[in-house]
């Protein structure tokens, strides 16, 4: 792992304290006999959101989301000319960037892509790509960043939302929003938009039936653009998963479509005056 | 120490090769070994993979390999620790890509699991004597564990081309997809791990029929593996080569210094290529042997 010479490291060997406080009976109790998660929500239930666009004035688009506690900011830039002339093409190109931020976690990031982070930056491109109109712009490229100021769970999903909603803020030509939503799958339980402590870990977990999905849905064209799962899940389990999180995303998409709304006409009365 | 495992899958060819090395489990995995995934695109494979051009389709094998290993099912890393918080087995499997023939992903994982199965592991005893630990490895070479690999899974990829899907898509049919859909599957049908991949979307319906041929193909595979991989053991060291690369050819043995190779390549003729030494000092006398 290359580190940054500039920037003063810890020590070579220094583990964060975290790794041995944590105990296994945290984990253990995840859902109450009658159904209740340890934040109070029912198994179905999403977290409150908060959506919210055109948050940085630099970037042609932007937008911010709450999910929880999970915070997630996300910027697009672009159509720019691609720089370098090899990778000329007649289709448009889509760049994406997932990081989290330093602070974000519960132990600290480093300040370069780790694997997960690389891993999740595919994934959330292989999400968009699908539902952006990428001839529209030949011979360019549209940039998008996704920063994680705060993880509580789904930030791979949480963000597949936030960046589609940057890309509509941009006024970037797509066939359809991309809904990210993320299912926990505990025993014989499909817990909706898992929180960091309900997350899949193949350390706490059992054998069989524990892992995680999730999905990347385009509601007006029913397609799912991206789906990707961990842990050693049952086909039954995993396809009752995927069929509550395409209706957890039908839950969010009109609050994408308010949030939409609202911000052009915030825009247009700026316009009038 | 070091075992291999050569692969042919059609013509996605990969060549594995395992090391297994003493070190500190990580903070938060205090009783469990580990498994470290490296893999490298040769150039010989194609010339896009020249310089860091393979890099990325790299680190997308390496991270999916990861995803499907990351259970607890799958491999039994608590048997490759030696010393809780101190002392386990940490697995390298490096992957060298040799040849690009489609369905890199499963060959990979495929390659994956028969190194696992032919990993064999010195045993280590563990004395200790007023609080100092010493680890003592066994000389002896048949002395070793092995790692059980029945239950880990294999990766089945599923190319949606058109309406329809298939699996083992050749490069001419990835070229032709637009989504595919890859499952690490393990004996008993399980799912490991999953992802999509390429630029189009899927209906939901479509992945449920994918997900039923993915788990039906990933018995089969897993299966047949596991039995061509028995075999293998039983037969042992007299097993003839199948691979690509061969060593040497018994059957041609002249008096003089030669040494005969031959080269399978599937589809193809065989080659067979020799390299000889004429001494110097009689020419003709080893010229004769050779037309031999």
């Amino acid at each position: 792992m290359p580190t940054d010479t500039r920037r003063i490291g810890g020590p070579e060997e220094s583990f964060s304290p975290l790794a041995y406080t944590l105990t296994d009976s945290i984990k253990t109790l995840m859902v109450s006999s009658n159904g209740i998660r340890n934040d109070g929500r029912k198994c179905e239930d999403l977290r409150k959101m908060f959506i919210k666009t055109g948050v940085i004035s630099q970037a042609r688009g932007s937008a911010y989301i709450e999910q929880g506690e999970t915070k997630i900011i996300c910027s697009v830039y672009g159509p720019r000319e691609v720089v370098r002339k090899e990778e000329f093409s007649m289709k448009g190109q889509l760049t994406c960037e997932f990081k989290y931020a330093t602070f974000s976690c519960s132990y600290r990031r480093q300040h370069q892509q780790d694997s997960e982070e690389k891993d999740f930056s595919v994934q959330l491109l292989e999400a968009l790509e699908p539902a952006v109109c990428l001839h529209k712009f030949p011979k360019a490229q549209v940039n998008i960043f996704v920063e994680v100021l705060q993880n509580d769970g789904s930030a791979l999903a949480a963000s597949i939302t936030c960046a589609s909603m940057a890309l509509a803020d941009a006024g970037i030509e797509v066939y359809d929003l991309v809904i990210g939503c993320s299912m926990k799958i505990h025993e014989d339980k499909v817990l909706t938009d898992p929180t960091i402590n309900e997350e899949y870990d193949s350390q706490n977990s059992k054998q069989l039936n524990h892992g995680s999905l999730t999905i990347g849905f385009m509601p007006s064209l029913n397609q799912i653009s991206a789906i990707t799962s961990k842990g050693e899940i049952q086909i039954d389990f995993l396809k009752r998963a995927m069929t509550d999180c395409v209706e957890a995303c039908q839950k969010i998409y009109p609050a994408m479509q308010q949030s939409l709304h609202s911000s052009i006409k915030d825009k247009l009365n700026a316009s009038e005056r | 120490m070091t075992l291999g495992a050569d692969l042919t899958l059609d013509s996605a060819l990969g060549q594995n090769k395992l090391k297994a090395e003493l070190g500190t489990p990580a903070p938060d995995k205090d009783d469990k070994g580990r498994l470290e995934f490296f893999v490298d695109c040769s150039a010989n494979a194609t010339p896009e993979f020249e310089g860091r051009g393979g890099e990325e389709l790299a680190s997308e094998i390496s991270n999916m390999l990861i995803r499907v290993y990351d259970c607890p099912g799958c491999v039994d890393l608590q048997k490759l620790c030696i010393i809780p918080k101190q002392q386990c087995w940490i697995l390298y499997i490096d992957i060298l890509l040799l040849e690009c023939g489609g369905n890199l992903f499963d060959a990979a994982s495929v390659a994956v699991k028969a190194a696992l199965f032919d990993l064999k592991i010195p045993r280590v005893t563990v004395t200790q004597d007023e609080g100092h630990v010493e680890l003592e490895i066994s000389d002896d070479p048949y002395d070793v564990q092995t790692v059980d690999v029945k239950s880990s899974p294999c990766i089945v990829t599923l190319s949606k081309i058109g309406h329809c899907h298939v699996v083992d898509a050749s490069q001419k049919e990835e070229a032709c997809c637009l989504a595919r859909l890859m499952l690490g599957v393990s004996e008993h049908g399980t799912i490991t791990g999953m992802k999509k991949e390429g630029s189009g979307s899927l209906d939901p319906s479509s992945i449920d029929d994918m997900l039923d041929t993915g788990k039906r193909v990933g018995i089969a595979l897993n299966k047949s593996l596991l039995e061509a991989l028995e075999e293998e053991q039983r037969q042992g060291k007299k097993k003839g080569h199948t691979g690509f690369l061969r060593s040497e050819i018994k059957e041609i043995q002249t008096d003089c210094e030669i040494v005969w190779a031959e080269i399978n390549i599937s589809g193809s003729r065989t080659i067979k290529v020799s390299l000889f030494y004429r001494p110097p000092s009689n020419a003709c006398l080893a010229l004769e042997e050779f037309q031999q």
